[in-house]
């Protein structure tokens, strides 16, 4: 009896608290229920005629946080500045006042897609975000919104397919456009050369070789001899650059020049990066220090095996010897390989040339930021320290000595530029 | 305070409780903005996965850094099953019993094991799973990951995707909850609970140690493939990030700062992992580590026992000045209704399926 009651109070009381809560859904979200794809006549959010808003969500902490940090501290510098002009003059005639509103995203996906949630309805578009599963999360929910995704920080080939993504636009060329610049300058050198590929575990190695492999199809005097590849988490290649110096490879191409910038590929890229660029001679006291770079590799880099020479006298510390192909490499006698490649790319991507002498300092300069050498103004040092042996003055050997064991500190851009200035 | 108890205990309030949390689930998602929606049904998603922790963390004392690897993997299986137009509830038991599988034979090898080994074991799943999802690239997309939109709300129901998404996360999330409240309530939960505290006298008991450590390591892997489906339902895309060490981390720190061993304490844990990182956007989108990191600090030093264990806490502040805190009453039926749900869910197989186990 007492439960029967009960439980007719109780379904009342289910019954009272429907109503009421169906009442209210009723009243909820009516002004949009009615019409979910009229949303033409409703203005864009985000953007007035005096003000437009663009959201970032990109890391801001974690392992990836140092370009996700530059990117946003880059952009609120540069439309704060263009704000207090006046703001930017948009190709429909008004002038308008860009503000950012950025988010962490840890490079979590998850994170990435919250962050979106969170700022769709307040931005116009979405921006400048870093890595290639942070900006997939939410490509899809992007379109289906018509929220733009533009001028984004990654590689991936599926954000430059209009009709796979007709609201997105990459920033960063794609990483097989890139590898494929370093197959053609290959190709395009004199001479038989063995390639010892070692590439990122991930889209960006495997875009980068898939590139490089395409633009070397028809060239008969390139060779692939070996392919391996290291996690973008790993802190040691030696294994992998030992084993590919066993190979006896003149080349050593690697998608490198951007791990130095993606965080946790920091301690990568300082070994391969002066594997390449700043191998000391046997008896150097200063070699070895800053750097582990297998022996092997020495003799491999170096013309195919040859022994490099002690280095002896006021000269220390400039390379002696460089390997065979590099030299040969048109154009660009005694810069060393990865500044041919800085170049080059340098050159394609802006639209520089190389035989004008404002434009070629210009990319010696994009040169020797990409090293690490934040803040060098005279990038003729690069060339004069390799190839002219110029008496290296103060701020000179400083930066060598940065050079030498700060390639080491290249996560941390800050430390570089502070000791340098 | 005993009439409080007293009050609480009377089965027309617990029904009433009851009926009013059903209620909140199905007009709650009407009512709400979008994004609340959506974080609502996050919350949910990270909430079962830290349900299965504190199963073999909380209620059987098992350290596992391995939980967000079953999340990946339900998530890489329903992606893939999905992918390959499988009808969705089939997706969804693979989703459950793949994870279940593996945490299985992981566990028959861990659980021998004895203490801290098998956190060791178990720290080794994330770490082989990221590299494992970037070349089984058929299967996973590779580290580009792979989309599954799936859950788009279909036509009949006038629903949006965001209300349609949350009703499926609580639908599901909710049986999760059941089932596993009445595991650990139940005999189960009491040889969870002796296997914690003390494994000779379990031994002495006839329970075996060794069985119910696998068990509660394999409930903790379908709770982890659980939620692993349910975030593709409201996130849709799974990537190798998504199975990222660092996670595993963050929700073991969600079910302690939600409340070790506790139902209610899991969901906690979820809005933990969820909130907490959006709030610290909020308060300085370059500060969120420090902020987290602070957060953390701060709920460990107050509240030891975690989330959970704040209305104890008041109601104890209340006792002391001899009154009772208006909320911890209003707090006293809602904890009881969520016991008066056994009755209305009995066991089901799945659970007496897992006995075999």
């Amino acid at each position: 009896m007492s439960t029967h009651r009960t439980r007719l109070r109780a379904m009342s009381v289910v019954a009272g608290i429907g109503i009421v809560a169906l009442l209210v859904a009723g009243c909820a979200r009516g002004g949009d229920s009615g019409s979910p794809s009229g949303g033409t006549s409703a203005p864009s959010p985000g953007i007035t005629d005096t003000s437009i808003t663009l959201g970032i969500t990109t890391p801001l902490s974690g392992p990836t946080a140092g370009p996700g940090t530059c990117t946003v501290a880059g952009i609120t510098a540069y439309f704060g500045a263009k704000n207090a002009d006046g703001g930017v003059k948009f190709g429909d005639g008004k002038t308008r006042k860009v503000e950012i509103k950025a988010l962490d995203d840890a490079y979590d996906p998850q994170k990435a897609a919250a962050n979106y949630d969170q700022l769709k309805d307040s931005v116009f578009a979405m921006t400048a975000g870093l890595g290639t599963p942070t900006n997939r999360a939410w490509r899809e929910a992007a379109i289906a919104d018509k929220v733009p995704q533009v001028l984004i920080q990654t590689g991936d080939p599926i954000f430059s397919d209009s009709t796979q993504s007709p609201w997105q636009l990459g920033f960063v060329p794609i990483y097989q456009n890139e590898g494929a610049a370093f197959g053609k300058l290959l190709a395009a050198s004199s001479g038989e050369h063995k390639v010892a590929i070692l590439s990122q575990n991930d889209d960006y190695g495997k875009g980068y070789v898939e590139g490089f492999k395409s633009a070397i199809k028809d060239a008969s005097n390139i060779k692939i001899v070996k392919e391996l590849t290291y996690e973008a988490t790993d802190t040691s290649v030696d294994a992998q650059l030992t084993e590919l110096a066993g190979t006896g490879a003149d080349v050593d191409h690697a998608a490198r020049d951007l791990v130095a910038a993606e965080g946790p590929g920091a301690q990568v890229a300082a070994q391969l990066v002066p594997s390449v660029e700043h191998v000391q001679p046997e008896g150097d006291p200063r070699a070895g220090r800053g750097v582990r770079v297998p022996r092997r590799l020495h003799g491999v880099i170096r013309e195919g095996g040859r022994k490099p020479r002690v280095c002896k006298g006021p000269r220390c510390g400039q390379v002696p010897g460089r390997p065979q192909a590099v030299r040969e490499l048109p154009r660009h006698p005694g810069v060393p390989a990865l500044l041919v490649e800085l170049h080059d790319r340098r050159h394609a991507r802006a639209g520089l040339r190389e035989d004008d002498p404002a434009d070629a300092r210009r990319l010696h300069e994009a040169a020797a930021h990409d090293l690490g050498l934040h803040g060098t103004s005279d990038a003729r040092w690069h060339v004069g320290r390799h190839d002219e042996g110029r008496p290296a003055g103060r701020l000179d050997r400083h930066r060598a000595e940065v050079q030498r064991q700060g390639l080491r500190e290249r996560g941390d851009l800050r430390m570089t530029t502070a000791s340098l200035t | 305070m005993s009439a409080i108890a007293a009050f609480a205990q009377k089965p027309w309030v617990r029904w009433t409780g009851v009926a009013l949390i059903v209620v909140l689930a199905i007009v709650l998602p009407l009512i709400l903005p979008e994004l609340a929606n959506t974080t609502i049904a996050r919350v949910g998603v990270f909430a079962v996965a830290v349900l299965g922790l504190n199963v073999v963390m909380g209620y059987t004392g098992q350290v596992s850094l391995g939980q967000i690897f079953f999340v990946g993997l339900g998530a890489y299986v329903t992606a893939y099953g999905v992918g390959q137009g499988w009808n969705i509830l089939l997706v969804f038991v693979l989703a459950c019993l793949i994870p279940a599988a593996v945490g299985l034979l992981v566990a028959l090898a861990a659980a021998r094991l004895g203490g801290l080994a098998i956190a060791m074991v178990t720290i080794a799943l994330p770490i082989v799973g990221v590299p494992l999802a970037k070349r089984l690239s058929e299967f996973t997309g590779g580290s580009e990951g792979v989309s599954a939109r799936f859950s788009a709300a279909p036509a009949w129901t006038g629903l949006y995707d965001d209300q349609w998404q949350l009703y499926i996360v609580l639908l599901v999330g909710g049986i999760s909850f059941l089932l596993t409240r009445n595991l650990v309530r139940g005999k189960y939960g009491r040889a969870f609970a002796i296997v914690k505290d003390n494994e000779s006298v379990a031994g002495s008991m006839g329970i075996s140690p060794y069985r119910y450590k696998v068990l509660a390591f394999t409930v903790a892997s379908l709770l982890g493939g659980v939620s692993g489906f349910l975030y593709m339902v409201v996130i849709q895309y799974t990537s190798p990030e998504t199975l990222n060490f660092g996670h595993s981390i963050t929700l073991l720190a969600s079910m302690v700062i939600g409340g070790a061993g506790s139902i209610i304490g899991s969901l906690l844990g979820g809005a933990y992992y969820v909130l907490v990182p959006q709030l610290t956007n909020l308060i300085d989108p370059g500060l969120t580590a420090v902020l987290q990191g602070a957060i953390l600090l701060a709920v460990l030093f107050l509240l030891p026992g975690g989330l959970v264990s704040l209305p104890r806490l008041w109601r104890r502040a209340g006792r002391r000045r001899g009154d009772v805190s208006p909320r911890a009453a209003a707090s006293a039926p809602v904890a009881a209704s969520a016991s008066a749900d056994v009755s209305i869910h009995p066991p089901t197989e799945s659970q007496e399926g897992r006995q075999d186990t």
